[in-house]
């Protein structure tokens, strides 16, 4: 701006009249601040939804046997076991009847347990032998009993590797005598986008009951061998004697958690079908994902599996959700209360807009005999719009200023209650900006009537 | 220098016109110093807009130095004003948030003449009307009298051809007003045309032409 006569007329004209300039800054600033964060949060919500919607995890179709959070809660024993089913890997063959799908992967909550818990097991389970009864695997009935024993008796297979094998394990037992993870299909690493920092992934074929392998997430890694070289390392979990061969690399993302702390073995079920044995009960959390690239298709991919499940095990006998459904209502229902945040921060900056657009146009219009002695002395109409114009400008500059601080603190208590991750500054700067511009164009009316003042009025007399 | 033709101006008020002025032919010449009497709303101010540019006839022509302005766009017609013509008003019209040395230098500003230039000449014509003292205050620091002269100060500030006064010494004590008659006069001299309008039949005489206008019409013209 030319440091001119023009600019010591709107400065020295906004001082005179501080209280009232005063007022109307705050009053613009409250408006700024709150449409600038709220067109922040728009934007960061748009912004979130579109990343949420564009991952994985929402182009998947999840079946599970599973009917609602509630039945989570009954004990497994009290569950009539016959009307449910035991997912295994074989299931995944259900998506070589649907097209859209492009592959799938099982996905089964485990624990593992290392040598120390085992002992106990050991010893539990040889006092239950001797005595006959306790486990809840003596209620297996006998015809089926004898294809557990082979397969799947894991305290005896598992006493057998424990004495058979002691010499080859590592002297080094893991730290944690417990942990989580998930058996899995090969796919999964694939669906979450897990990519590994050393060591290799598994194949089904690398699993059996007697031996199996693990991927571990890094930090998982670092908990369970404090020496740092958790790759190549043994030990004894159960029936089994597992072997980690891959240490998952961090993500960046939100699947970072999988990185970091869970463990991962192959799915050792694949091909055994035992609906009553004790063992499956911990199976009934299993689930199967199927992945549909083309999430238009995610409708007409459930209801092809829909097909495959009723036919293989009787209608009503999985649960089949999209999760992307319910992501999507969510979005919705975010999106509602962001446009109602947003409608009224601007409905609170177009009254204080309007506001200082009504006093400037009363201030122009009391200067009618100003605005004509400046134009007798030769200011063009573009000179007196400039002139009253620079002074809303002004106006709003320091406003915004002051809007920017609005809505910094808005920004943060928002943040708080969306989850929606940190409102970024330029986001803010984004918002306060586009607040700026409506309050811009809502003051251009009085300057523009304020330069339409007639010449003539320089001769009128007071 | 200006000839007016056939001018007229009329206000539409809604549903009825008020003709303010009609049938006005006028030739003012360079070096002239008119003045203009007539009773309250004879037309004497819409004369005056007319004469100054301020307002356009709604008939007629205005030829300066040949050229129709009436046809001119706002910023040409906001030009010659600026560069060819000063105002002196009888409230004399000084802004209240600058000081004598801005005003004069607001004219100057619009005629894009660089910052320093502008303050060594406003400062200039502050003296030579005797205000040399009183360059930075504000207009209301300072008596009606010393107001016209910066006003008059301000209305000089471009060297204009054509000096327009409406009424200058109305709010001003005789002695005052007689001060500033005497700047128009010598003014004049160095060849400044002057249009003056008064209701002063005494400062009317000191005019080199005079003119009555009554009910819109210019009824009688001395020499």
């Amino acid at each position: 701006m030319i440091r001119n006569e023009d600019r010591s007329i709107i400065f020295r004209n906004l001082k005179n009249r501080l209280p009232e300039t005063l007022l109307l800054v705050v009053g613009l600033a409250l408006g700024i601040g709150a449409s600038g964060a709220g067109f922040a949060l728009a934007l960061k919500s748009i912004e979130v939804s579109n990343s949420l919607l564009s991952s994985q995890q929402y182009r998947e179709i999840t079946v599970s046997t599973r009917q609602t959070t509630a039945d989570m809660d009954v004990p497994v024993m009290v569950m009539d076991q016959d009307q449910s089913i035991i997912l295994t890997s074989r299931d995944l063959q259900a998506a070589t009847d649907a097209p859209d799908i492009s592959y799938g992967y099982i996905k089964a909550p485990t624990t593992f347990h290392s040598t120390a818990s085992f002992m106990e097991q050991v010893v539990s389970t040889t006092r239950g032998k001797s005595s006959g009864s306790g486990s809840s695997q003596s209620s297996v009935p006998e015809e089926e009993r004898t294809f557990s024993q082979q397969q799947l008796n894991p305290a005896q297979q598992g006493a057998q590797t424990l004495l058979t094998l002691p010499q080859s394990l590592d002297d080094v037992e893991p730290a944690l005598s417990q942990w989580s993870g998930y058996m899995v299909s090969p796919e999964f690493f694939d669906a979450w986008s897990l990519h590994l920092q050393q060591g290799s992934f598994f194949t089904l074929q690398d699993a059996s009951l007697t031996n199996n392998v693990m991927v571990v997430g890094s930090t998982l890694a670092r908990t369970l061998y404090e020496d740092g070289s958790a790759l190549g390392r043994r030990f004894i979990s159960g029936p089994t004697v597992y072997e980690i061969i891959g240490i998952l690399e961090p993500t960046g993302t939100s699947f970072d958690e999988m990185a970091f702390s869970r463990a991962f073995m192959p799915d050792v079920l694949q091909d055994i079908h035992l609906p009553n044995s004790s063992m499956l009960q911990s199976r009934w959390n299993t689930s199967l994902s199927f992945m549909v690239e083309d999430f238009t298709a995610l409708d007409r991919a459930a209801d092809q599996l829909q097909t495959y499940f009723t036919n293989t095990y009787g209608a009503n006998s999985v649960v089949i959700t999209i999760p992307r459904q319910e992501a999507q209502a969510l979005q919705d229902r975010n999106a509602r209360i962001v446009t109602m945040i947003l409608f009224l921060a601007l409905a609170g900056l177009f009254i204080a807009a309007v506001n200082v657009s009504n006093i400037l146009l009363g201030r122009a219009m009391r200067k009618q005999k100003t605005v004509g002695v400046l134009k007798a002395l030769g200011a063009s109409k573009q000179r007196i719009f400039n002139l009253f114009f620079r002074e809303a400008l002004l106006i709003g500059l320091y406003a915004s200023l002051i809007g920017v601080a609005i809505s910094y603190v808005l920004a943060q208590l928002m943040q708080r209650t969306t989850h929606f991750g940190s409102i970024e500054p330029l986001l803010l700067i984004v918002g306060i900006v586009a607040a700026w511009i409506i309050t811009t164009i809502l003051t251009l009316f009085p300057a523009l009537q304020a330069s339409k003042i007639p010449a003539a009025q320089a001769m009128r007399t007071e | 220098m200006i000839t007016l033709k056939a001018i007229e101006k009329t206000y539409d008020l809604g549903q009825t016109k008020i003709s303010a002025v009609s049938g006005i032919d006028l030739q003012i010449n360079r070096g002239d110093f008119l003045a203009i009497t007539g009773p309250s709303g004879s037309g004497k101010s819409t004369l005056l807009n007319i004469l100054g540019i301020l307002d356009n006839p709604t008939k007629g022509s205005y030829l300066l130095e040949d050229y129709d302005i009436t046809m001119l766009s706002d910023k040409d017609q906001s030009r010659i004003r600026n560069k060819h013509f000063g105002f002196i008003f009888q409230s004399f019209n000084l802004f209240s948030e600058l000081s004598a040395l801005e005003n004069v230098m607001l004219p100057m500003s619009y005629a894009k003449v660089p910052s320093k230039i502008r303050r060594e000449r406003a400062a200039e014509l502050l003296a030579d009307v005797g205000l040399q003292q009183r360059m930075h205050h504000l207009p209301s620091m300072m008596s009606g009298g010393e107001q016209q002269r910066t006003a008059i100060a301000r209305a000089l500030a471009n060297q204009p051809d054509l000096i327009l006064a409406d009424e200058p010494t109305g709010n001003l004590p005789t002695d005052k007003g007689e001060e500033v008659l005497r700047t128009l006069e010598m003014l004049n001299k160095r060849d400044v045309t002057i249009v003056m309008v008064t209701h002063n039949e005494e400062q009317a005489r000191k005019a080199k032409r005079r003119i009555h206008i009554q009910d819109g019409h210019i009824v009688g013209e001395r020499t």
